[in-house]
């Protein structure tokens, strides 16, 4: 296990801001290292979360890649690949298996074998795959929601999964774009949400429910993790761009200007230097404008509200706003802007609300420039990608993963649950 | 100076509710402020706290916004810190004024935006324009009522119309507008007491607000006063006295009414007896079906009097803050009471406005409930956004 949890790893994430490559290993003892990480802006090629010009974005990993060759060497025979999938091009269903137990009732490990073989044997559209699948709940005799199943008495044991699917050709865009810069094993896809819940979610979160938003660039992210199954997951393809862009539209200021205002938290800093406008230079006659800070505010909120409210409509359809006990979680970029926690808790204000910060990894964190939940995603997917690798050592995880046959062309399925055990 | 309970005046209007205000017994518990672009109202102000906003930043004109919402916005954006300053000395905040003019109608976001980032609990009691008045003051009065409903805890909105409606046809104007304000300052008052006194029942501050929180809602006003000199019965007096008021708005608007917030404030004399009565009273005159928040509040301010409060809340079907966005294209619309069957040709509405997305005008659009969400909320929400202005 020792030899296995060194495994190396590299997480690639593909974001609407920049695009980054970790590379890290289990240090043997449960902990999780950082040994090279390095980023870059995506300058276009990546859209709303999902990739628009695979070429552009191609060579700009190509070149955060060179950045960290001289820590890694990325076509060792061990390492797993691990890429982040976002944007509107994720979708996610719900799989369902029932197998009735007529051997004495008690569930054994090959119920649970076949029940989560058939919940994941779902129908997809045409140019559809399933990428990524965790456990949502299982249930005995219909009445009892329960995490562990096996060894229980019943007589019917029903299994839900929580599927995230994608269009083929997605995957195949970034297999290639891979397989363009060397590397010679294909990477496996993480949906981004996932990766960052498993970066920022404490265990007693997990347990009790709670909703984890990742406010990213170009897209937010959201995952609904309740007895440490997915029960809800989804993207909306709306993020700090679209703030910034409110801002340029509504004050007619340059897009960057607005996007520097928001990152670099000037609202506040000129509030609490009392100042009540901000003075903009126009280039092109020098004359200053004076725009009421209030204006800023004004913007900024009403987008903000909206997106908040959006997300919490979709758990409300669901019916899933009882699984938050533990509350709301809140990472990405746009956490950080300022009064985004303020109405988070306000839109969701039957539940506690807090920013969330990457736990658990150490190691080489220079080249991280950014506040922490910026990272959450792709700190989580180490981890992530960390447990993986020592699960696959564990005979059992073995028999499950066996069992599956594979979904799709190429593309692995992982079934497991998701957050250790 | 030690924090107290504050009413804030802001506009025309809202000086002259603070004006009725310094009058009335058991004020002496509060700050009194006064927020005006005009100055002359400014230094005739018997407010302890006193904030003159310049409408035109760099001149200080002092006389006044005009009616102009966005002049009135910038006024007081820029005395953002001056409020903050005068704010820091309040425990609770009650605003009074009235929309559809500049200051008011501008002004309040700051106020709100201020007491929100300090959190101080706050509720705003505004009269709308009458009927009669400029179809765009009732527009920006619709405009700030939408924009404030999501961010404020307690918005009640008191139509002038309803304020004015039951008084005697032949009473000079002067003294109507004097009556309204004094109706408008002991419903400020009551309001007030609610949020400061020691409530002897549930009906406090988040009570009040949860009823009205993000919903439009109009308002009637109902006040009774009575004191030891009128007799043992004064609750009975006191009842008689609202229900005579004009400003209830009679059984048509009480046949409308959802909700009735009823507010007894007394002294330290207060018996439980006369508690339980008066609000048992109280709560049967008013029809069934209205949902009654009862408090009371003991002040030793009010000894020897008693005051009932009622304030009846009748909510808007379709809620302001649930308008249907412009979808983001130029459509044809029909007018929101198209075809309500009143014999009226309704003239349809192409929508001239257009929509930027900026950075994202040549991608696809991002749909959620035929809104494209690339075109930026506040326009979505047809909300005017002050730009600022260009200098020397």
């Amino acid at each position: 296990m020792g030899s296995a949890m060194r495994t190396p790893v590299t997480v690639i994430e593909f974001g609407t801001d920049k695009i980054r490559v970790l590379h890290g290993n289990g240090d043997g003892e449960g902990g999780v290292l950082v040994t090279a990480f390095a980023e870059a802006p995506s300058d276009g090629s990546v859209i709303k979360g999902a990739i628009h010009d695979p070429a552009k974005a191609g060579k700009i990993l190509g070149e955060v890649l060179d950045r960290t060759e001289n820590a890694v060497s990325v076509n060792d025979d061990r390492r797993m690949i691990l890429f982040l999938l976002n944007g509107g091009v994720v979708n996610s269903c719900r799989g369902e298996g029932t197998v009735m137990l007529h051997d004495g009732g008690k569930v054994e490990t090959r119920h649970v074998e076949d029940v989560l073989a058939k919940a994941h044997g779902i129908t997809l559209p045409p140019g559809m795959v399933s990428f990524n699948s965790f456990d949502g709940f299982f249930v005995l005799d219909r009445r009892s929601r329960v995490k562990y199943p096996v060894g229980q008495n019943a007589s019917q044991l029903d299994a839900y999964l929580h599927i995230l699917t994608t269009e083929q050709r997605v995957l195949d865009q970034i297999h290639n774009m891979m397989f363009n810069l060397g590397f010679e094993r294909k990477g496996e896809p993480l949906f981004n949400g996932v990766a960052s819940a498993y970066g920022v979610l404490r265990k007693d979160e997990r347990e009790q429910g709670a909703l984890l938003i990742d406010f990213g660039h170009g897209a937010c992210d959201y995952v609904l993790v309740c007895t440490e199954g997915v029960y809800l997951s989804g993207v909306l393809p709306v993020g700090v761009a679209h703030v910034a862009n409110d801002l340029a539209i509504g004050l007619d200021l340059p897009y960057d200007f607005c996007l520097k205002f928001l990152r670099e938290g000037r609202l506040k800093k000129m509030r609490a230097a009392d100042t009540s406008f901000l003075e903009y230079v126009v280039s092109v006659t020098g004359k200053k404008r004076r725009i009421p800070l209030d204006s800023f505010e004004r913007i900024i909120e009403f987008r903000l509200r909206e997106i908040y409210n959006v997300i919490q409509a979709k758990v409300r359809e669901k019916n899933l706003a009882s699984c938050m006990t533990a509350g709301v979680v809140l990472c990405g970029g746009g956490a950080m802007i300022e009064g985004s926690l303020e109405m988070a808790k306000d839109v969701f204000s039957d539940s506690a609300v807090r920013i969330g910060e990457p736990f658990g990894v150490a190691g080489v964190m220079n080249g991280f420039e950014m506040p922490p939940p910026c990272y959450a995603a792709i700190l989580g997917a180490l981890k992530y990608a960390v447990e993986e690798v020592s699960l696959q050592e564990e005979s059992s995880m073995d028999v499950v993963r066996n069992a599956l046959s594979r979904v799709g062309e190429n593309v692995l399925s992982n079934v497991r649950k998701v957050f250790g055990r | 100076m030690t924090k107290k309970p504050m009413i804030l005046g802001i506009g025309g209007s809202g000086a002259a509710m603070i004006e009725q205000l310094a009058l009335l017994p058991g004020i002496g518990e509060y700050h009194l402020a006064l927020v005006d672009t005009d100055r002359t109202a400014i230094e005739h102000s018997s407010a302890g706290f006193r904030l003159s906003a310049a409408a035109d930043w760099g001149i200080a004109s002092g006389c006044g916004c005009g009616g102009d919402v966005i002049r009135g916005e910038r006024a007081l954006a820029a005395e953002r810190q001056s409020v903050q300053k005068m704010l820091a000395e309040a425990s609770c905040l009650t605003v009074c004024g009235g929309l559809g003019g500049g200051t008011a109608t501008g002004g309040v976001r700051t106020i709100s935006s201020v007491a929100r980032a300090m959190n101080i609990p706050a509720a705003f009691l505004l009269t709308t324009p009458f009927s009669f008045e400029a179809y765009s003051r009732k527009h920006n009065a619709d405009e700030c009522i939408r924009e404030l409903l999501p961010v404020v805890d307690i918005l009640l909105t008191i139509p002038n119309d309803l304020l004015f409606s039951k008084l005697p046809p032949d009473l000079p104007a002067a003294q109507a507008f004097e009556k309204s304000a004094l109706e408008m300052a002991y419903t400020v008052f009551g309001v007030s007491e609610l949020m400061r006194c020691r409530n002897l029942l549930g009906a406090d501050y988040a009570a009040f607000m949860r009823p009205v929180k993000g919903l439009r809602c109009d308002c009637s006003l109902g006040i009774g006063v009575a004191d030891s000199s009128d007799g043992l019965d004064r609750s009975a007096i006191a009842l008689e006295r609202l229900l005579a008021s004009p400003f209830l708005g009679g059984p048509e608007f009480l046949k409308k009414a959802e909700t009735l917030f009823l507010v007894l404030s007394g002294g330290t004399d207060l018996q439980l007896a006369e508690l339980k009565r008066t609000l048992e009273m109280a709560s049967d005159v008013f029809p069934k079906k209205i949902e009654v928040f009862s408090g009371a509040a003991i002040s030793e301010n009010m000894d020897g009097r008693i005051q009932l409060t009622a304030i009846a809340v009748k909510y808007e079907k379709t809620p302001l803050s649930r308008k249907k966005p412009v979808a983001g294209h130029h459509e044809l619309r029909q007018p929101e009471d198209a075809g309500t069957g009143n014999g009226e040709l309704m003239q349809e509405e192409f929508s001239l406005t257009s929509y930027s997305r900026g950075i994202f005008e040549n991608l696809p659009p991002t749909k959620y409930r035929d809104e494209d969400l690339d075109i930026p909320t506040f326009q979505r929400r047809n909300i005017s956004i002050d730009r600022g202005k260009t200098g020397a």
